[in-house]
């Protein structure tokens, strides 16, 4: 097995014994990156200088024996996520050139433990999107097929994993983001339980249902991430002060009396069969080792497009007023007063969906359509969550799909924002009412792209879907991109290199910013 | 909503954004078709249902008035577009 695709648990034993070493297992990722970034479009910036730095450091921890289970694992965050010194772009023109001057929670919690991070993630611009298209430097393309779409709007997050381009990532995730990309790339992705992980840091797109979380290439290292970075923040407000138990301990429990529930909304028109099919056997598969499964119900799912949209994009524009041109990032050169400055500066330097997203966000909260728009979607909101509250009175966790299609055709949605909304079906109501959701890859369609099952939980199972998902894996296998293992012509498994003595190797930078 | 373009001006104008002409035409049509979809929700019967805000039962989330930062004007004022004296610049708002 290469390197690069190996999991983050069998790194972690491999760093320890010394039979590897920290620069090693980042030079191993910085030249994978360099190979595939033209064709991916994964990252929007790479920084081979600040990962030797911290590999290095690591090391020291790892010959110390005071290592962490993360310390010297290659990661990568989603650029929305403060990193002081490394620019943080939002894949914006508006924060193009901006570096921010603190960490983020989550940066600073991994950085704790000893990761070596190796750069920042391409995105759809301000995390609004379902297909990694609107980002200002450019698409990233789905591994395992170039001309479809990654997935959004954290698709730089969840290719990077699905590529082998790093060991994990974060991504974020406010109607979809983390699960969408997860299920079209194959790779697994959690969004936590709202509260459960800081924000602090996290440029804000909707601020009561943004969520960051782990995408990995298995069930055992998402746990493994997740124990890092939850845990209650004084610098959050909305972080929920609660004990946080470990998601590894039990992993392996099996799901012997789990109550699975089938929302027969999840399963309705426009579900392409493929994906049906491949999420029945996902619970199949949890069945055959000692869940029941019964159909339940979520009514008001229909409604989840239209009110999430409602909202989110009301605390958009509210989030997004802050970018003005005067304290940070793009200034218009042009303008000649206040008013001018502040509207030429947002025209330039928002993309066409942001633009949209911000427009409809104040037609909903304007004088005469507020009540009629921004409240009865908040109404709704409390219904989605309350049908959800229901289900659960009877289930342990609902199986779904987390997409109705397999990933698409770049170019094919985005003439059409209402249709690529409508690939958030089954993603958005979680967000709206705050709930952990689990993807994990259950089956490629005819074409051979990955589709994803989605388990759903109450407020704070995250073990729970993790052990459910963990047996899913058990019973389906992981499923590997074919770039994982295009290493180029150097490219060798472990064990067959020449030598593993490369420590004190130099990591040579790839060229500084990629644009 | 009424999405022709005078709206479409109007929303644009309370965002603080420009807007060239062509993508208000964009705008007009892509929130058009947007908002007739929404209008879905207004066929539903809300009747006495809570509005919600946000899914925690938030209270006022107080800390210790203590200082955590050093002095950090000049790393803040760093990342300004334009800057002068200590201050961020802004064009003449007094004539």
């Amino acid at each position: 097995m290469l390197l690069n695709e190996m999991p983050v648990h069998e790194l972690a034993e491999l760093l320890k014994s010394r039979s590897v070493g920290a620069r090693e297992l980042a030079q191993v990722h910085l030249d994978h990156i360099a190979r595939l970034q033209p064709d991916i479009n994964c990252f929007i910036t790479v920084t081979p200088e600040d990962a030797t730095a911290q590999a290095d450091e690591a090391q020291k921890r790892l010959d110390a024996g005071q290592a962490d289970p993360l310390t010297g694992i290659p990661m990568a965050f989603k650029d929305n996520m403060c990193t002081a010194g490394v620019r943080t772009t939002c894949a914006s023109r508006m924060l193009e050139h901006f570096t921010p001057p603190y960490n983020a929670t989550v940066v600073d919690r991994l950085n704790k433990a000893g990761i070596v991070m190796l750069g920042k993630l391409n995105m759809d611009e301000f995390a609004m999107g379902s297909s990694n298209e609107n980002s200002f430097f450019g698409p990233v393309r789905n591994p395992w097929n170039r001309e479809r779409v990654s997935g959004g709007s954290s698709g730089g997050s969840a290719a990077a994993v699905a590529a082998g381009l790093a060991s994990f990532t974060l991504g974020s995730d406010t109607g979809g983001s983390i699960r969408l990309p997860a299920s079209f790339c194959g790779v697994v992705g959690m969004k936590p339980t709202y509260g459960a992980v800081s924000r602090f840091g996290l440029v804000a797109f909707a601020s009561s249902l943004d969520q960051i979380g782990p995408i990995t290439s298995n069930v055992r290292d998402c746990a493994w991430v997740l124990d890092a970075i939850m845990g209650h923040d004084p610098k959050d407000s909305t972080s929920a002060p609660v004990a946080y138990d470990s998601c590894i301990p039990g992993l392996e429990a099996g799901v012997k009396g789990f109550s699975i529930g089938l929302a027969d909304e999840y399963f309705g028109a426009g579900l392409k069969p493929e994906v049906k099919t491949a999420v029945l056997r996902a619970v199949g598969a949890l069945e055959s080792q000692g869940a029941h499964s019964g159909n339940c119900s979520v009514p008001s799912t229909e409604y989840g497009i239209s009110a999430y949209y409602l909202l989110s994009s009301a605390e958009a524009s509210a989030n997004l007023a802050r970018f003005d041109g005067i304290r940070y990032g793009h200034r218009s050169p042009d303008a000649t007063d206040m008013r001018e400055l502040y509207r030429l500066t947002r025209g330039e330097g928002f993309g066409r969906e942001v633009k949209n997203r911000i427009l409809l966000g104040t037609h909903a909260l304007s004088s005469g359509y507020h009540d009629a728009l921004y409240v009865k979607a908040l109404k709704v909101r409390r219904m989605i969550h309350d049908d959800f509250s229901k289900a659960f009175e009877t289930h342990d966790v609902l199986v779904s799909p987390c997409a109705p299609t397999t990933a698409f055709r770049l170019g094919e949605k985005t003439e059409d924002p209402l249709a690529m909304y409508l690939a958030d079906v089954y993603t958005v109501a979680v967000n709206l009412a705050g709930l952990p959701a689990l993807v994990v890859p259950c089956g490629l369609d005819r074409d051979g792209m990955p589709i994803g099952v989605q388990l759903i939980g109450k407020p704070f199972s995250e073990k729970k879907l993790l052990q459910a998902g963990y047996a899913i894996e058990q019973a389906l296998g992981r499923f590997v991109s074919p770039l994982v293992t295009d290493c180029g012509p150097g490219g060798k498994p472990y064990g067959e290199r020449d030598g593993n003595t490369d420590r004190d190797g130099t990591i040579k930078p790839i060229g500084g910013p990629v644009a | 909503m009424n999405s022709d373009r005078k709206t479409i001006q109007y929303v644009a104008n309370l965002a603080a954004i420009h807007l060239t002409g062509a993508e208000e035409i964009q705008y007009s049509r892509d929130l058009g078709a947007i908002m007739h979809y929404m209008e879905q929700l207004m066929a539903i019967d809300t009747g006495d249902v809570k509005p919600m805000e946000h899914v925690l039962s938030i209270r006022n989330a107080l800390r210790e008035d203590a200082a955590v930062n050093d002095d950090c004007r000049d790393v803040l004022l760093a990342v300004a577009p334009k800057t002068e004296e200590g201050c961020y610049l802004v064009p003449n708002v007094v004539e």
